[in-house]
């Protein structure tokens, strides 16, 4: 079942589910509601894109226990805590587990929208993230070791004589191993290649 | 009245004369006769002689009395035996009734006359005096004198004789008695004897006789008791003053003295019996002088004192244990007249700085500047005071004002003292200060209230958690609906649709308000982030009238606004200045209830350099000033039912804006809140 970004509201009080599903279906996003931590893990898996909507206060696995769970099956999406008792500690708490919003009940509905849309997008842009490197991780599977050696070297920000010194080659077989790269990357300059490079290992790009 | 008792015997002294006897003679004649020629004839009859005596009056003889000695009696009877005539014409009442029922229960005594044949004449002398006495014989006697030819010569001459038979021969030959009359002599002496011999005897006190050199001479049975002597041989001839103790020696010698050279004295010592009991006693002594009139001896009676004495000193030494008591004890005790004169303080009081005699002079206690600083304090006194000349007991504790100024607190006893017939002779005041107690009670209470009020407020920090999560939840749903229903009806096309729309739009942002109620109320227990932003504090003011409108409307209340038309932008929590504010205005509600008419509400706001004034005035009964001492503290409210929060949140909140908070109650005049918000106010005070 595809069904797009979903917005996963848990919360055990049933008014507050019913009344945020109203809300936010009527504002064109899809909804699913579950009233306990342990039905949100049971149906739904980390795949699915969207964003969480949950509550602290719980009887059984509270809120921030949720988030704990999630972030150790590495299933933790955008997720805006929405609490009616926000004391600061809690607060803190919840954003270095890896909350990415926190509203108090009651909240002005356009601000609850707001927030969604933007934890949303994050879902999105995480999403996109995620294949891009899935992608270059895919192309790095092409290349030699020899290959991937030089790419390497280049990353440290070598240049082409330097990367022959280091490996004891000559400039001509690392102009070869290079072109070779470059074509099974699909890549036509030296940037380009190190960006999939860092991609594919998760590094942060160089500005 | 002068009788002159002329009395001639005749007669030889051949044994030495009883001092006693011879004392006791002269004190009791003399005593009624006041004729001292008696005493130097009187030995004579002891000697051993039977004396006619003939009573004389103005000169005149009025009456015989015939006196003798038996020899076979022991010297000491003979007191006893020759006094008794006598005695009985002195007619002492005491003496009389103290000697035999038979002669004295009718309060006469039978005399024995002699006439001058040795006729017996039995006169009858009445108690009263002598002159009376005699008089009620005059008339025989006068026939008798006349009959014997005694005017002439009124001097009776007796022989002296030491038998019993002389006695008799001499009565016989002088006085001309025949036997039968020289038998009843004998018989009537001997009846005296044994009399005086009984009333020696039967005397509780110590009759004894002491010579010059201050030995034993005579003593009678109770004499011997007091001093633990079982026969008179065992303390014959003994030196007196060797049985006291050290102490009264020389007193006791002193005394002696005295008596010797003519003095009638008396002396308390200390002696010891000869069983070594020893006694307090008290001697009273006489001189006793010889037939020249020389002072030979003395004469002493004696009592035991020592119960009284151990009584007396048992009373002493109670009465300065009492005393030490009442100075020693702690309490400032006051004694007063039942009139409520001061009249014994004890040493605690007078060594308190606070306390001065003088302050009590011409003055009732309750009038003196002690207690006359309040008219209540005054009161309770006089009343105490009034009720224990009433024989009721008072204790209160009270404020006390020492000459320093400074106030002490008094537990005060006010306690009737009786007599045995219940009536009250004085009355007690005791004062403890009890300053430093009723202080540590203060203090203890405080704390214990500070406690109270910390375990509230942390209680009530949980229940805010909870009150917060639990109002939130439906407040949420309710807000989110609202939306969703104003979302709706913005596709649906109607009359009324627009005006739905609005009204959701007022229940989204009431309930979202309320959800900041909630949220405030955290803040009070517990600190939090304030959301400070440039506020309209005109825009406030609307909400918050807009919410009490209906109020106002039901409760008839006048609503007067007076609000300065260019006020500057303040920074502020929008949400919470419209919380005080909404307080402010309720409580001003709450306190006209109660008002008849004329219910008015005044808000007004004004600049007032870089402040921005808002005041809220009411038309009520206004703050009462005695049992709230800070209204402005946690729980503490003049509403029945009040929670006691909303002031104590206010004010947080104003302080937290960096303003003040404040009240005015003039008496009949409302009350009216004021408080002040900077203008120029860019930092935000967050916390």
């Amino acid at each position: 079942m595809n069904v797009g970004p979903t917005v996963f509201v848990v919360d055990d009080d049933v008014a507050v589910v019913d009344s945020l599903s109203t809300l936010l279906t009527n504002h064109g996003y899809h909804v699913e509601c579950f009233q306990s931590a342990e039905q949100f893990l049971q149906n739904v898996g980390g795949d699915r894109p969207g964003c969480l909507l949950l509550d602290i206060r719980m009887p059984g696995t509270d809120g921030l226990e949720l988030l704990q769970q999630l972030v150790k099956k590495n299933g933790l999406r955008p997720t805006v805590i929405l609490s009616g008792y926000a004391d600061t500690p809690t607060v803190v708490k919840a954003i270095k587990i890896g909350a990415t919003n926190f509203l108090e009940k009651p909240v002005r509905p356009q601000e609850l929208i707001q927030t969604i849309h933007d934890a949303l997008e994050l879902d999105r842009q995480q999403r996109q993230q995620d294949q891009a490197t899935l992608r270059s991780k895919a192309l790095l599977q092409e290349l030699t070791d020899q290959e991937l050696q030089v790419l390497a070297h280049l990353d440290r920000g070598l240049n082409n004589r330097q990367v022959a010194e280091e490996l004891q080659l000559s400039l001509r077989t690392v102009q070869f191993r290079l072109s070779s790269l470059y074509k099974k990357l699909g890549v036509s300059t030296k940037p380009e290649a190190i960006a999939i490079y860092r991609r594919a290992k998760g590094l942060p790009f160089r500005s | 009245m002068t009788i002159h008792h002329d009395v001639k015997m005749s007669g030889e002294q051949n044994k030495p004369v009883p001092w006693s006897l011879r004392q006791a003679i002269c004190e009791r004649v003399v005593a009624v006769s006041h004729d001292e020629k008696l005493s130097t004839v009187i030995p004579q009859i002891v000697a051993g002689d039977v004396a006619p005596l003939v009573v004389l009056r103005e000169g005149e003889a009025v009456g015989v009395v015939a006196v003798g000695n038996l020899e076979r009696a022991p010297a000491e009877s003979m007191v006893a035996d020759v006094c008794s005539p006598i005695r009985g014409m002195r007619a002492n009442p005491d003496l009389l009734l103290s000697v035999g029922e038979r002669f004295f229960r009718d309060g006469s005594i039978e005399l024995l006359v002699l006439n001058e044949a040795g006729g017996r004449i039995a006169g009858f002398v009445t108690r009263g005096s002598l002159a009376t006495a005699a008089v009620r014989e005059t008339e025989n006697l006068r026939a008798w004198i006349d009959e014997n030819d005694l005017r002439d010569e009124p001097r009776v001459h007796t022989t002296s004789s030491h038998a019993s038979e002389s006695i008799q021969a001499e009565a016989a030959r002088s006085l001309r008695t025949p036997e039968s009359d020289r038998a009843a002599l004998a018989s009537a002496l001997e009846f005296s004897e044994s009399r005086y011999q009984a009333i020696l005897e039967a005397q509780p006190e110590c009759v004894k006789v002491v010579d010059r050199d201050g030995c034993l001479r005579e003593i009678n049975p109770a004499g011997l008791r007091i001093m633990e002597a079982d026969r008179f041989d065992q303390v014959r001839g003994v030196k007196i003053s060797a049985l006291l103790s050290p102490e009264y020696q020389a007193k006791y010698q002193e005394w002696e003295r005295r008596i010797l050279a003519g003095e009638k004295a008396t002396l308390v010592f200390e002696a010891e019996g000869l069983k070594g009991t020893k006694k307090w006693l008290e001697a009273i002594g006489t001189p006793l002088r010889n037939a020249s009139g020389e002072i030979e001896a003395s004469l002493s009676v004696t009592r035991d004192i020592t119960d009284r004495v151990i009584a007396e000193k048992q009373l002493r030494e109670n009465e300065q244990r009492l005393r030490k008591i009442f100075n020693g004890l702690p309490y400032y005790l006051t004694l007063f007249t039942a009139g409520g004169e001061l009249s014994l303080v004890n040493q605690t009081a007078l060594q308190s700085p606070g306390f001065a005699v003088d302050v009590l002079k011409g003055k009732q206690i309750w009038e003196t500047e002690w207690i006359n600083f309040d008219p209540a304090v005054q009161e309770r006194v006089r009343a105490a005071f009034f009720r224990a000349q009433n024989g009721l007991s008072s204790r209160f504790d009270s404020t006390i004002r020492m000459p320093s100024g400074e106030m002490k607190q008094m537990e005060i006893t006010v306690h009737p003292v009786c007599d045995e017939d219940g009536a009250v002779r004085e009355i007690l005041g005791a004062g403890v200060d009890i300053t430093a107690r009723v202080e540590a009670e203060e203090q203890a209470r405080r704390f214990r209230d500070e406690i109270a009020h910390a375990s509230r407020l942390s209680t009530l920090g949980e229940m805010a958690a909870n009150i917060a999560h639990e109002l939130n939840q439906p407040l949420a749903a309710i807000v989110n609906y609202a939306f969703s229903a104003r979302t709706l009806l913005a596709d649906i096309a109607g009359p009324d649709s627009g005006r739905c729309a609005q009204y959701l739009s007022v229940v989204e942002e009431q309930s979202l308000r309320a959800g900041h109620i909630v949220r405030s109320l955290q803040q009070l227990v517990r600190k939090t982030r304030s959301h400070h932003g440039a506020a309209d504090l005109g825009r406030i003011f609307e909400d918050v009238l807009s919410l009490i409108k209906s109020d106002l409307y039901h409760e008839r209340i006048e609503l007067v606004t007076n609000f300065s038309p260019d006020l500057p932008v303040i920074l502020v929590d929008s949400v919470q200045i419209q919380q005080v504010v909404l307080n402010l205005v309720r409580n001003s509600i709450e306190a006209l209830a109660g008002v008849d008419g004329g219910r008015r509400i005044e808000i007004a706001t004004q600049q007032q350099d870089d402040r921005v004034l808002v005041s809220v005035s009411d038309s009520g009964p206004g703050i009462p000033d005695a049992p709230f001492d800070n209204i402005f503290d946690a729980f503490v409210s003049t509403k029945p039912d009040g929670l006691g929060l909303g002031l104590t949140i206010s004010r947080r909140i104003i302080d937290a804006h960096g303003g003040e908070l404040w009240y005015e109650s003039p008496a009949g005049r409302g009350a009216t809140f004021s408080f002040t918000l900077p203008v120029s106010h860019q930092k935000e005070t967050d916390e």
